[in-house]
């Protein structure tokens, strides 16, 4: 795993991607023969896989939906319907290629060139991985991974898409919004001096429940209800706060080395809320003793703060998703103030180079590193706050606890199951510490 | 599609003398509350009473006309409309004999006199105002425009038009009371608003499920005194200069815009409830829910589609 320096990271960094720069090469093999359709799939048809779906048709290149996966036959066809009113002609899945079950993925993943895979999180890495064997473009939302076995296995997998040149984009969608772009690479170019600490946040209200229904099965209730559970979801520290964790690791040009917090379950308790927590405060150190502190909460009813800030040794900064990027000298004069208006949708303009790489045939994108370690920056900080322990990043890497249940069928067992009283485990801190690493 | 599984988000703030609270739904919190305020602080600068280098401000002090700002045109012309559609009851040049009536900066200790109330009717009117292009022309040097029955109504659609345009599809915007909602809040969950009651401010009978779909309530329980034995209520009747006195107790508006919804509630408070029931069973898109007093007992009153928006009624 490479940490890299601020110098590093100008050198190896593109203007477009804040990742590693690749070289434009052609790539062999992307369409088939004589023809300029981008043929894409899309795994996981819940609100987010739609939103990208229309994200893709976006990006002005001559694309059609050819295939799509998800567990559930009415979510699959709820989206289509949906799809298919906004984009007529340029969807093209016949019954045969809608795709139904837990191995719906394989499938669709076969029909197309570039498949969005925008499932629950816990699904990632099986299907990143198979995206990768097929030799396909990927389009993979946030996070990937929900333990720590699944980020080796989505790394084993970015190693082979390299080798073969696949374009890898992650749904980290500020490395793509222009004032995150244009802030910090002003900071790396040194504008504020060395970051020594930050803040990151994510507070706000919780998402959606979906309650049990008398006809599911464990797994079935799971499924529907994802966000409440860990192998599925992750945690909100995980599932959302990765954004602005991936933000504090961008500022810094490296990932921490070591990590601890404090969480609980404070409000959302009971039944229809899983085993995952409502807030989570953590503080990630890195190896130049630089801290950052990441802060995000499920609170209903209370002040929201979705931003991040950073101190360094010659001023300060702010930025948001608002499009909002402010840097101060040490003074506190304005050295830069984004625009907010006039900047181009994120969530459009990470399809959008994709995309044009894609249809061009150029190998320009390889999102998985920041991918996957600020996840595992998200899944150690979960673990710290569930454990109470100090967790260091090189052995946190190593740890085997798998979230992921031996079997996928709807008659299976998850992994985690509730007691006579229909209530789920949860961590305590202290307490059972060998279940989260 | 974009209501479902995504996080909510909430800003609240203070503006045009109350406050706000926007909650929208969204994958990321892709609006910030800076740039709500500076939304609303271009309105201000254009429509607010309180800042003397307003707009309209400008306007009320010159003596002829001046070019209109793109807030302050919509409006105006707006306001033509439901002066029209209200046969005058809905009127934005009102200001002077609201303030003879003790509800501008001075209160009052005795009725007004007719010939005072009847000097300041001179220059009340619409017809006193033209509006060419985007001059606005006043016919009478000394008329006087409020727009603060309409430009809270007015500010809670720009916000949401601002929301439309970051591609934010589910959302609730109130400002002020004024209400503006648009798609839903889960699979199937509309955004449920409570009506309050005059009869116990604690809780509210009356729940609506609203879909893309402005709603607002105006009451006289809240808005007015007692003079020489007598309840006086805040809206003044712009053709005789007197406090309107009919027996509606507070109506809830639900129209297309949050514009139309805060322009016609003035109205229904000042017409009876008959005529009020009858005047939103003619207007496309607006259905009206009127509370008022009979024999000292409040009853109420639904135009012919606001059933459509109940979600249930608890009696006591």
């Amino acid at each position: 795993m490479q940490h890299f320096k601020r110098r590093d990271f100008i050198k190896a960094g593109s203007a477009l991607t804040g990742a590693a720069a690749l070289s434009s090469m052609p790539i062999s093999n992307v369409f088939a023969a004589g023809s300029d359709v981008i043929k894409i799939a899309l795994i996981g048809c819940g609100g987010r896989g739609t939103g990208a779906t229309f994200d893709a048709f976006a990006s002005g290149q001559n694309i059609k939906l050819v295939a799509m996966a998800d567990a559930f036959q009415d979510n699959l066809e709820k989206t289509y319907q949906t799809i298919k009113e906004k984009f007529g002609d340029k969807v093209d899945v016949p019954d045969s290629r809608k795709y139904v079950g837990f191995d719906a993925y394989k499938a669709a993943i076969k029909d197309a060139d570039v498949v969005l895979l925008a499932t629950p999180p816990g699904f990632r890495p099986i299907h990143f991985e198979e995206a990768v064997k097929a030799g396909k473009h990927v389009f993979m939302e946030k996070p990937v991974a929900v333990d720590i076995p699944g980020i080796r296995k989505v790394l084993a997998a970015a190693e082979e898409a390299k080798k073969k040149k696949l374009n890898v984009v992650v749904g980290l969608q500020r490395r793509y919004q222009t004032n995150y772009r244009e802030a910090i690479k002003r900071i790396q170019d040194g504008a504020i001096g060395d970051v020594v600490s930050g803040q990151v946040y994510w507070n706000s209200g919780g998402v959606w429940v979906r309650p049990r229904k008398p006809e599911q099965t464990e797994m079935e209730y799971q499924m529907r209800n994802w966000f409440y559970f860990n192998w599925l979801c992750g945690d909100h520290i995980v599932e959302q706060h990765v954004h602005n964790i991936d933000i504090a690791n961008w500022v810094k040009g490296k990932y921490p080395v070591s990590i601890q917090g404090t969480g609980s379950r404070a409000h959302r308790t009971g039944k229809d809320y899983g085993e995952i927590y409502d807030n989570f405060a953590i503080e990630l150190t890195y190896d130049d003793g630089s801290v950052v502190y990441s802060q995000c909460r499920h609170f209903e009813g209370v002040s929201n703060r979705v931003d991040e800030s950073f101190q360094a040794t010659n001023g300060r900064a702010y930025l948001s998703a608002g499009n909002q990027a402010v840097l101060w000298d040490a003074k506190g004069n304005e050295i830069y103030r984004h625009d907010p208006k006039g900047n181009p949708n994120a969530y459009q303009q990470e399809h959008k180079e994709l995309f044009a790489a894609i249809a061009k045939n150029e190998y320009a994108f390889d999102d998985t590193q920041h991918g996957a370690y600020s996840t595992l920056t998200g899944i150690i900080g979960r673990i710290a706050c569930y454990t109470g322990k100090v967790i260091k990043w090189d052995e946190a890497i190593n740890s085997t606890v798998d979230l992921s249940p031996n079997v996928y069928a709807w008659d299976a067992l998850p992994s985690i199951v509730p007691n006579e009283n229909g209530e789920y485990p949860y961590a305590i801190p202290g307490k059972n510490t060998e279940l989260y690493i | 599609m974009a209501y479902a599984q995504q996080p909510k988000f909430v800003i609240q703030g203070q503006a045009q003398g109350t406050s706000y609270r926007i909650q929208y739904y969204a994958q990321d919190s892709i609006v910030s509350k800076i740039e709500i305020d500076s939304v609303l602080n271009v309105i201000d600068r254009s429509m607010s009473l309180y800042d003397d280098q307003s707009l309209i401000s400008t306007f009320n002090k010159a003596d002829k006309s001046i070019e209109l700002d793109d807030h302050m045109a919509n409006v105006i012309k707006r306001s033509f409309d439901l002066n029209h559609r209200s046969k005058g009851v809905f009127d934005i040049t009102v200001m002077p004999l609201v303030g003879l009536w003790g509800f501008g900066p001075n209160r009052i200790n005795s009725f007004p006199q007719p010939q005072t109330i009847d000097s300041i009717l001179q220059f009340v009117g619409m017809d006193k105002l033209a509006l060419d292009g985007n001059t606005l022309i006043k016919k009478d040097k000394r008329v006087q425009v409020d727009l603060n029955g309409i430009a809270q109504g007015y500010s809670v659609d720009v916000i949401s038009q601002f929301l439309d345009n970051r591609g934010i599809a589910s959302y609730l915007v109130e400002l002020g009371g004024e209400i503006k909602v648009k798609g839903y809040k889960d699979i199937n969950v509309p955004f449920e608003i409570a009506i309050e009651s005059p009869q116990n401010a604690q809780y509210s009978d009356v729940i609506l499920q609203l879909t893309d779909k402005a709603v607002t309530t105006s009451g006289n329980y809240r808005r007015a005194f007692d003079l020489e034995g007598r309840r006086i209520h805040h809206h003044i009747n712009p053709h005789d200069g007197y406090p309107v006195q009919n027996n509606v107790a507070s109506v809830t508006v639900v129209a297309p815009t949050a514009m139309d919804a805060d322009g016609y509630d003035n109205v229904f408070m000042a017409m009876t409830p008959e005529e009020g029931i009858n005047l939103a069973n003619r207007l496309d898109d607006i259905e009206v829910y009127i509370i008022y007093k009979d024999n000292d007992r409040f009853k109420e009153a639904f135009s012919a589609g606001f059933y459509k928006y109940i979600k249930k009624q608890l009696t006591d």
